[in-house]
């Protein structure tokens, strides 16, 4: 059975949402990191919903599950399109190469990887994920202390001008689209469902807000004429007077782009397999395909 | 008697002509016939397999002095329990089991009128002595290894587990080469259900001939794609006891130095027992030595054409005109420059491991010194370059057994940095560090206790605890089962 713990299920979800923050577009001010707090709060009391209804022994019925399953692709095809868009901020090699060929050749390799990945199963995954979630953390660590040297508090209030709570809220709401891959996942774990969903959903709204706050203390006012914050601050953030280390952030994006996706995509497979029973393989391959489908209609709309 | 066996014959006359017959007339099948006791009888062996000095002096000599007995039932009882020609002195009943005893180095007694012949275990094969291990050196510990001879290899465990606890369990395998396998494991600590899913992994065992333990492992690995192996070996019987003290299986084969291990953790790799024998603070240190050299060994010359093609900017001013001013006389792309070096010096090691030792060690040291001095000379190679190499290659050296893996990864990542750059490296380190956590044999993860996390294994992971803290703890591979 492809049981994970508690650990494995919070860094699955800890690198979903902290790459949507990474791809955050937009203007940013610390009203920003209150509205994912509480965007996060809500993402919580949603799953704690669902866990409850795991904790009792119960599964969500079929058309929930259908709805969710929904959710997962178009989601995944969002994640495709922020990875897509964050790609034009961030050196990648031959990416800028053939105008869009690039691109494609891009997420296309970024696709499958996460074939590969989610293919290996929601235990490997899982395991994976601690890991790629430390490395992560390590390097957003080493970021955020470069940034501490470029830090000014004055920019909290200099930046997010005209940014409402209310506004910021949707926004968080928006970026905790993994929710529903989240729920999927929730159900295959392994040890106290209410304790551990509390735990990790926590941990989590603190990580998106903290980051998003460290990225609004380097870049301050100018994020009114510049986009991605997150990005924007790991460029500005320089520790060596001669050495730049945005390749560092590189490697954060490569990484939980593929993670956050093949999450979704595994979550999607395991969903999939629950709803059509008899559709025993290439779910991942099927699920894959729909959300990069999403992700093309998604960028026409 | 199985059926389709062929019984031993109470005629002594068919019974030697359907051995003949069942041999071929192979000429190392020796049938010496003699009568004792006032009864005909034959002793069969094979030559080369036994020892003639014991035979002679220990089954000859005692055999042929024996008083007249009435028929060859007597002959037997009083050999088997008043002579105690041999401490293994097993009775057979059929002719396949008589080879097989014949071929495993015993001699077999058989007596006119006897439905049954008599065993005696007189093995005496040349074989090599007990040596210091090649492949697993140590600098604290026994400077002493397996042998190809199955019953030494187990007498060396032995010799270092004295609990009843150990069991040896033997078995043949492979239809045609017969060979020994032993499964040695301790019965208070090995998992019920990892012995009985190893035994159910043997049983699907139906090759001819089992030649190295590479005919075994992949009975017991998972079926899946994995770059590292599932299972481990060793050469050293104090590592393999420890791994048995642990819960662990061990599989010997008789004819190879050489014992499987399941299950086998990644970081198990990077322990040796010389780790055990220093001070924990050295044997941390020395632990993450291996650590930064196996990640060394891998990335290295992948990160270097990557930082110098697409990341520059990484680099501080002056090690950046350093490396420019190397690169700019250098006619090939890093990535092919890197590729060249790499294939060189695989091509040399593989040259100084197929050749006569005196003759490999010379070629490998010449080949290296004049190609690599003559490569640098002529502009061919950059010397940064070449020493961004030779460190990998060495740092894959430290970590033996992950070797054959290692150097495929360094190909590979070398093409994904040369290529792709950091992003490359990013993407095909996600899919390995998948394919490592996706490892597992007999539901133990290769990559526990890092991933599934396990608190009470860091101390022999991340660092090495006290001997004192370590005895507290009374590990057993079952912590980590899931």
């Amino acid at each position: 059975m492809n049981r994970i713990t508690g650990k494995q299920f919070c860094a699955m979800a800890f690198i979903g949402d902290i790459f949507a923050v990474l791809c955050m577009s937009g203007s940013a001010g610390a009203v920003t990191a209150a509205g994912f707090g509480a965007g996060a709060l809500v993402q919580l009391l949603a799953a704690l919903l669902f866990a409850e209804v795991y904790r009792r022994g119960r599964k969500p019925c079929k058309a929930i599950e259908a709805v969710l399953l929904l959710w997962i692709i178009i989601w995944g095809g969002v994640l495709f399109t922020m990875q897509w868009r964050t790609s034009e901020v961030i050196y990648i090699p031959f990416e800028n190469s053939g105008a869009v060929r690039g691109k494609l050749f891009v997420s296309g390799l970024i696709a499958l990887v996460c074939l590969y990945i989610a293919s290996a199963g929601t235990k490997a995954l899982g395991r994976a994920s601690v890991i790629a979630a430390a490395i992560g953390v390590v390097c957003i660590a080493v970021v955020a202390a470069s940034a501490l040297s470029a830090h000014d508090w004055e920019k909290l209030n200099s930046s997010g001008r005209g940014l409402s709570f209310g506004g910021e809220f949707m926004r968080g709401l928006r970026a905790s689209g993994g929710i529903a891959g989240y729920i999927v996942l929730l159900g295959l774990l392994n040890g106290s469902y209410l304790r551990e969903t509390a735990v990790c959903f926590t941990v989590k709204g603190l990580a998106c807000a903290a980051l998003i706050l460290t990225a609004v203390l380097v870049t301050g006012g100018i994020m009114d004429i510049m986009d991605f914050p997150v990005v924007r601050a790991a460029q500005f953030s320089q520790p060596f007077p001669s050495q730049r280390i945005d390749s560092l952030f590189l490697i954060v994006f490569a990484v939980y782009a593929v993670f956050s996706i093949a999450v979704q995509s595994a979550a999607g497979a395991c969903l999939a397999g629950k709803l059509f029973p008899s559709f025993r393989r290439f779910r991942c391959l099927t699920v894959l395909a729909l959300m990069i489908g999403a992700a093309f209609l998604l960028s026409l709309w | 008697m199985e059926t389709g066996k062929s019984a031993v014959m109470p005629s002594l006359s068919a019974n030697i002509s359907r051995i003949r017959e069942f041999s071929g007339g192979s000429s190392d099948v020796l049938v010496n016939e003699f009568v004792t006791g006032g009864i005909s009888c034959a002793l069969v062996c094979c030559d080369g397999m036994v020892s003639t000095s014991v035979i002679t002096e220990l089954i000859f000599e005692p055999i042929t002095g024996i008083d007249k007995k009435n028929n060859a039932q007597e002959l037997f009882h009083y050999i088997r329990e008043e002579l105690l020609l041999s401490t293994d002195r097993p009775s057979v009943s059929c002719i396949e089991d008589v080879f097989r005893l014949v071929y495993s180095g015993f001699a077999v007694l058989f007596a006119e009128g006897a439905e049954e012949a008599l065993g005696f275990g007189v093995q005496g094969y040349s074989s090599r002595g007990v040596q210091e291990p090649d492949g697993e050196g140590n600098i604290m510990g026994a400077h002493e290894g397996f042998t190809e001879t199955i019953r030494t290899s187990m007498s060396q465990i032995r010799r270092r587990l004295k609990s009843p606890e150990l069991v040896m369990e033997m078995m043949q395998k492979g239809e045609k080469s017969r060979t020994d396998l032993c499964l040695c494991y301790m019965k208070d600590r090995v998992p019920k259900r990892l012995m009985a899913q190893i035994r159910r992994s043997l049983d699907e065992i139906k090759l001819e001939t089992i030649l190295t333990t590479g005919y075994v492992r992949p009975f017991v690995e998972s079926r899946r794609f994995e770059l590292f192996s599932s299972t481990g070996v060793t050469e050293r019987p104090d590592v393999l006891c420890s791994k048995l003290i642990e819960g662990r299986v061990a599989i010997l084969v008789d004819g190879v130095p050489f014992a499987i291990v399941i299950p086998k953790l990644f970081c198990e790799s990077f322990q040796t027992l010389d780790d055990y024998s220093y001070k924990p603070y050295y044997a941390t240190f020395l632990r993450w030595l291996k650590y930064g050299a196996f990640v060394m060994a891998v990335l290295l010359p992948a990160v270097y054409a990557a930082i110098v093609m697409y990341h520059p900017e990484l680099l501080n001013t002056t090690l950046f005109m350093l490396l420019v001013d190397a690169e700019k006389s250098a006619p090939l792309s890093i990535m092919t420059e890197s590729l060249f070096v790499l294939l060189m010096y695989e091509v040399i090691r593989e040259a100084g491991v197929r050749l006569p030792k005196p003759v490999g060690g010379a070629v490998s040291i010449i080949s290296g010194l004049i190609i690599g001095d003559a490569a640098v000379k002529s502009g061919l190679v950059s010397t940064p370059l070449l020493t961004m190499t030779a460190l990998s290659v060495l740092g894959g050296l430290v970590v033996p057994e992950l070797n054959p893996a290692v150097t495929v990864l360094r190909f590979a990542f070398l093409l994904a940095g040369g290529v792709m750059g950091l992003f490359g490296i990013s993407l095909l380190a996600c899919a390995v560090l998948v394919n490592i956590c996706a490892t597992e044999d007999y539901g133990f993860p290769y990559t526990a206790p890092l991933s599934p996390f396990r608190k009470r294994g860091m101390s022999d992971t991340v660092y090495r605890a006290d001997m004192r803290k370590m005895q507290e703890r009374d590990f057993t591979v079952e912590e980590y089962y899931e």
